[in-house]
């Protein structure tokens, strides 16, 4: 039975990735980010393929976890005054705007119950309310160049999305959680909401969107330290 | 990512296709429960455990997919979500179900060297790794 070839590679091949499996921690070397580094554009375009396929299910509003959504900060937590609070919307529109919490309130709202995913670890399902970022950046007319969007926060954090992920329906600029205004830890009084995208994407403390044509030299404050950019869920 | 997770499937994938082929054909299950040859009954405990470690490893990739997609594996989470009513919710199970791949490796790991320790003791076990 020993002289059965077959069964020999069988098990050449799994003690080979049982070896793999032990160094796989190690492995991230040069040759892995390059091979990373090479696949991320087909793995955004899968990604884009499968968020193209509508929005994603939500959960009943009996699901919601209020105690499992942690608070990360990476500067503190910024007071702004909800009277003298603006929305910058600027970039590639033919109306830049500059929008009170007076004018987002009047865009029709939608709440989303869905997960919010941290890059950490732990999930929470979270009830988020406001308008939809679409909607909002079709009132400034966006240019049909504009391909990328950063957005500004508070606390000098900073994002760029691709427009997308930014115009998918189930993208909120949050005002409310859970049915009650935002808390001021959990980004009062606008904050970035969506399903399709890992925490850190999901900036706090909203006051500046800018339409861009590419990419500039900061992708966002963790990206810029190594994160993936995309951070598609 | 993609490619690594396409990767270690097509393996999984293959080896298994073999595996099914062979406890079918030998009946490895059939050997441990009714043969008298204690050699024989080793080989096929010996060849199940080999086939538990590709399950436990195709379990340990899809699960991992879900949580690195869940908003597009929505379906692949909700597998999960059988401990709810116990008040677990299914990102935990899956979490926990994810991560109870490793000791379940080294267990079967363990079991392995065990296995090859009653067969040819040390002796074996040098030659496996040289």
């Amino acid at each position: 039975m020993g002289s059965d070839p077959g069964r020999r590679r069988a098990l050449g091949l799994l003690v080979s990735g049982g070896s793999s499996l032990l160094l796989g921690g190690c492995g991230l070397n040069r040759w892995s980010t390059a091979v990373g580094a090479a696949t991320q554009p087909l793995n955004e375009r899968i990604e884009a393929l499968l968020q193209g396929q509508g929005p994603v299910p939500e959960f009943r509003r009996s699901q919601v976890e209020p105690a499992a959504l942690l608070v990360n900060s990476f500067n503190g937590t910024p007071n702004l005054a909800p009277e003298s609070y603006r929305l910058v919307v600027n970039g590639a529109v033919r109306r830049p705007l500059r929008l009170d919490l007076a004018a987002l309130a009047a865009l029709p709202q939608r709440e989303c119950v869905t997960r919010h995913v941290c890059v950490e670890g732990w999930a929470a399902i979270v009830a988020w309310s406001g308008p939809r970022l679409a909607d909002v950046l079709a009132l400034a007319g966006p240019s049909p160049l504009g391909a990328y969007l950063a957005i500004r926060s508070a606390d000098q954090y900073f994002e760029t999305w691709d427009l997308a992920s930014a115009l998918h329906p189930q993208t909120l600029l949050a005002t409310h959680m859970n049915g009650a205004p935002l808390p001021v830890a959990n980004g009062a009084p606008v904050r970035l909401a969506s399903p399709i995208k890992l925490g850190y994407k999901q900036s706090k403390w909203v006051t500046g969107l800018e339409l861009m044509t590419s990419l500039g030299d900061r992708l966002g404050t963790w990206e810029d330290r190594g994160y993936e950019w995309f951070a598609g869920l | 990512m993609g490619l690594y997770a396409a990767n270690l499937g097509l393996w999984i994938g293959l080896l298994l296709h073999r595996r099914h082929r062979r406890l079918a054909d030998g009946g490895d299950l059939g050997t441990l429960r009714h043969s008298a040859s204690a050699p024989r009954r080793r080989l096929a405990s010996h060849r199940i455990t080999y086939t538990l470690m590709l399950v436990v490893l195709a379990f340990s990739l899809l699960s991992g997919l879900a949580m690195y997609k869940p908003a597009q594996l929505w379906w692949l989470v909700s597998l999960f979500a059988f401990a709810e009513p116990a008040g677990h919710s299914s990102w935990q199970t899956l979490r926990v179900c994810h991560l109870a791949t490793i000791p379940a490796m080294a267990l079967l790991l363990a079991a392995h060297v065990g296995l090859s320790w009653r067969v040819g003791g040390l002796r074996l076990l040098r030659r496996m790794v040289l």
